[in-house]
This record gives C-alpha cells, structure tokens and sequence, in this order.
C-alpha cells in the first residue's frame, strides 16, 4: 500500500535515495572520526556516537537498498507501460476497452476517424449505447453489441466469434468493420478488449470479385447458349434445306412432282428465312449483354404504329384486327431501336400462336404506379391458343423451343424481356380471360415513363 | 564483555547482507554496486571484529576493527564518488 502510495509521487524515490545516502555519507564520517578519536585515546565520549551511529548503519543500507529496488521496479512498470501504450496508441486498429456497464474506459486516436468525432475524449467514459446514438443510423448496433457483451462476458470470451457490421458515418457513407474482442482481467476487473478493423476496401473487392464471377459465368453460359443455337438450330435448318434440295432433283416435266417442286421452294425459302432471323436474333441479344446500348427519347405510340402497319402488310393473307386504345397522343420513354422488335415478336407471337379464322389483337395502354416508378402500361390481348400456366415463365427463356414455326427458334421472347429489361421495365403474360388460357393471352409490358 | 548495541548491529549487518544476496539482480544495477559490497565487506568484518576482541587479542582485533573502519569508509567514499561521475556522465 506504502509502495502504491509513493509510487504515485514522481521523483520521491530519488529525492528519498538522496537523503538516504547523505546521511550514511554524513554517519560514516562521524563514525569514522569517532573511531579514529577513540583508537586515538582522545575522546572517551566517542563511544557514545559508535553506540547510535553503529546501529543506524546498516539499518540504513537496508533501507536505501529496498527504496532503490522499489525505484528500479517502478521505472520497468514506467517503461513497460510506456512501450505497451505507444503500441496501443500507435496501432492502425480502433483499440479499446469496455467494462462490464459498457462504458468505453479507454481508445486509442483511431477511433476518431472510424466514428467521424473530433478527439477520442468526446467518446472515454461514455456507454456504447451513447456513442452508437450520435448517429441515428447506427443505433441498430446497440442490440448487436449489447449481445456481444453478454456473451464475452458470460462466456468467458470463449462463445463469442469476431463478426462484421456496418457503421453510418456521419459524414456521409459507411464503412464495414471487423470486431475482435477478448476477455481481459485488471485488478479483479472483467474487462473488454476489443480490436476494430476498417475492411471497406475489402467488402469491395470481394463485391466486384462476385461480380466478374457472375459475369463469368454469364459469358460461359452465353457462350454455351450460341453453341447449342448454333449445333442444334443451324444443323435443323440445314437440313430441311438439304431435304428441300433433295426432292428438287425431281424431273421438272412431271406435274405433279413440278407442284412439289414448288412445295420444296417454299420450304426452303422459309427455312432461309428462320436462319436469318435467327442469326438477326442472336446479333441483337449479344448486342444487348455488351454495354453501351445508349437510350434516347422515344415516343412509344409512333414506334407502335409504325410496327402494326409493318405486320399487318406481312400477314395481308389472314383476317386481321390490330387495335390500339391509348387515351393520349404521345406516349415518351427511353429507349432504342430495338422497341420495334420488342412489338414485333410479340405481334407475330399473337398471330402464329392462333388458330382462329379471324385474328383479334387488341393494345390497351395506360398508366400504372409501381414501387414509386409511373410506367406505361401496354396490355397486349389475342384470340389465340393462350399459354399454360406451367410455361409462362419458361417461354421467356433462352433455349425454350416449343416454338419451330418461322420466326425467333425460340429466342423472341427471350430477346424481348432483354430488350424490355434494358429499359428498366417488365413484361410478363397472363390468360386474357382469367382462368381460361382457350380464351387467348394477355401480354403486359410495364415501361418507365419519362415526360 | 559484549556490548549490545555491537551485537545487534552485527545481527542487523549479516541482515542487510542476507537482503543482499536475496536481492543481487536488482542492487547489482546499483552504480559500482561490486564496490559496495567490498566497502560493507570491511564495516562488516568490523563489526564482527569488535565482537570477537572481547574475547581474545583485544589490541590486535580492536586495531584491525579500526583499519575495517576506515577501508570502509574509503572505499565507500570512492563508490560515492564514481556513482555521481556516473551520474553526470549519463546526463
């Protein structure tokens, strides 16, 4: 307790050995005069110094000896605290200690970048609840760390696993933060000393790891759609056209085989045709996944128009109505050229997937609010054989193949909800009449409104 | 006749030489610490000295006591002086 007492006072252990050892030098020498007086016969008296001083001594070498030991003790205490607390204040982590109330007892000057405060003052002696209130965004932390506590506390250190967590900064952002606490003990204390670590940067890089990994593996998987496109459709159309080419070698005088002659022509143009659009298709898809498709302004009712005049003249051998009900004049969005095609496929989806002697289609546009976003919204009805409930997601596919007439092989509608998806809208179908697919399709297309 | 304030200073010297073995690593960083322990060496054989002449050679002991006390005192007086050359050499 002495010790504590004095080890508080700077400089006593000298002041202290100083004096010691004045008054041993200042008792050597009366006791050496003492002794040479008497050894000289000449002072009786001198035996009474020997007698005090003799005895103070060596009593006071073991006193000096003990306030130098205790001097010496207290400068390795001083220097191992000043090594420990320059590794503490230097380190690049936020370091620190919590007791058992959750009182911040000491940081080191880290802590002032990671929470966005002037010096680590403003936050000693404060609890973490305190410190995680400064900014409102943060204070979902305080059940988190409060379960921290407990368990290190409880646990004895050992059922607690170091954990990441966001932190708002007031400044604006955040940073992600990794937590590493161990139960310490000062003087019969439980404390925790926790180790901060700033792991921002980190986050990134594995968030854009992730990225080019599912890039990646888009591009794999692209690459592997091409190929199947190309192993598998190509080689049909091939061969239909070696078919048609086949019968063809048929004498031209016959008339019979002349009709078939011409049966064959058909059919090959046709399948001349499908491989065109099929490569068109495929072009235009690999388009779309490449960035830099640039938007522009585009007034959706004209590009409509324009598409329903080109599909009616294409189909002028079938009994067609095309309706379109908008209540406005101009209907702006943006987009590219690819918007035609988008129409396009769905038109020609409407009249080759219908069995009726007259087509109906009928384009209702209106308006509709999503998640905050104004869409236009562009309902699409036929008469046509519908779709089933099990293939409405599957029919916007890539490699969905149910489709072998002469468009797309497939890939139209699949080239239609990318198309789509680029404009930041949706599409997806529906029965037109709910709950009977015989009664034809509703295909709705959500696309952002611009003014 | 043994005097008892010889006595007790010889039982308090081989104390103090008892907490010095006990305690050497730490005194021997002690400036010239080697020259202390030759110096209490003398005032402890001195204090021995003073006892034993009660007994036989009074005269011979009592001077060799004597001469103990003033090597010690020498040889504590050059150890004062080398521990503050010392001193102001570290400053």
């Amino acid at each position: 307790m002495l010790f504590l007492l004095l080890s508080r006072w700077k400089n006593l252990f000298s002041i202290v050995l100083k004096r010691l050892l004045l008054i041993l030098v200042i008792l050597f020498i009366f006791h050496t005069v003492s002794n040479i007086l008497e050894w000289l016969y000449l002072v009786d008296a001198a035996d009474t110094y020997g007698d005090y001083f003799q005895i103070l001594i060596p009593v006071l070498w073991i006193f000096f000896f003990i306030t130098y030991i205790q001097k010496i003790t207290e400068k390795k205490r001083t220097e191992s605290e000043k090594k420990y607390r320059h590794l503490f204040d230097t380190s690049p982590y936020f370091v620190g200690l919590i007791d058992t109330k959750g009182v911040l007892l000491d940081c080191n000057d880290v802590s002032s970048e990671i929470l966005s405060i002037h010096i680590k003052e403003d936050i000693i002696g404060k609890n973490i609840t305190e410190i995680f209130s400064l900014n409102e965004k943060n204070k979902y932390l305080i059940p988190i760390f409060e379960k921290f506590m407990k368990n290190m506390f409880e646990g004895a250190g050992t059922n607690q696993e170091p954990f990441d967590f966001q932190l708002n900064r007031s400044t604006g952002g955040y940073l992600w933060l990794y937590i590493e606490g161990t139960l310490i003990e000062i003087e019969k204390r439980k404390l925790i000393q926790f180790i901060i670590q700033d792991i921002t940067e980190r986050k990134k890089a594995e968030k854009e790891l992730l990225k080019s990994e599912k890039m990646y593996r888009e591009a794999y998987n692209r690459a592997e759609f091409y190929k199947d496109i190309f192993a598998h459709d190509i080689n049909n159309i091939l061969q239909s056209i070696l078919s048609g080419t086949q019968i063809g070698q048929l004498p031209l005088d016959d008339p019979e085989k002349f009709y078939d002659l011409k049966l064959n022509a058909e059919i090959i143009k046709e399948q001349v045709i499908r491989g065109a659009k099929l490569v068109d298709n495929v072009r235009k898809l690999s388009k779309l996944e490449e960035a830099g498709e640039s938007l522009e302004k585009v007034d959706i009712l004209t590009v409509l128009k324009n598409t329903v005049s080109f599909v009616e003249k294409s189909y002028k051998n079938k009994s067609l109505t095309i309706r379109v009900d908008s209540i406005e004049e101009k209907l702006f969005t943006t987009a590219n050229e690819f918007l035609k095609d988008v129409f396009e496929n769905l038109l020609i989806n409407a009249i080759r997937h219908n069995k009726n002697p007259m087509i109906e289609i009928t384009i209702r546009i209106s308006r509709e609010q999503d998640l905050g976003i104004n869409y236009h919204k562009m309902e699409l009805f036929d008469n046509g054989i519908g779709v089933d409930d099990s293939m409405k997601n599957k029919i916007f596919q890539r490699g969905y193949n149910k489709d072998k007439g002469v468009y797309g092989m497939g890939l139209g509608l699949a080239l239609v909800r990318g198309i789509i998806e680029t404009y930041n809208g949706k599409i997806w179908v529906e029965d037109r009449v709910m709950g009977d697919r015989s009664k034809g399709s509703n295909f709705v297309l959500l696309i952002p409104e611009v003014d | 006749m043994i005097q008892e304030n010889e006595f007790l200073t010889l039982l308090i010297g081989i104390g103090l030489f008892i907490f010095i073995i006990f305690n050497y690593e730490k005194l021997k960083t002690l400036p010239a610490m080697k020259i202390i322990l030759v110096g209490l060496s003398f005032l402890l054989i001195g204090w021995f000295l003073t006892i034993l002449e009660e007994f036989f050679l009074e005269d011979l002991l009592n001077l060799l006591e004597h001469l103990c006390y003033i090597f010690s005192s020498i040889i504590m007086a050059v150890w004062f002086w080398i521990a503050i050359k010392q001193k102001e050499g570290a400053h």
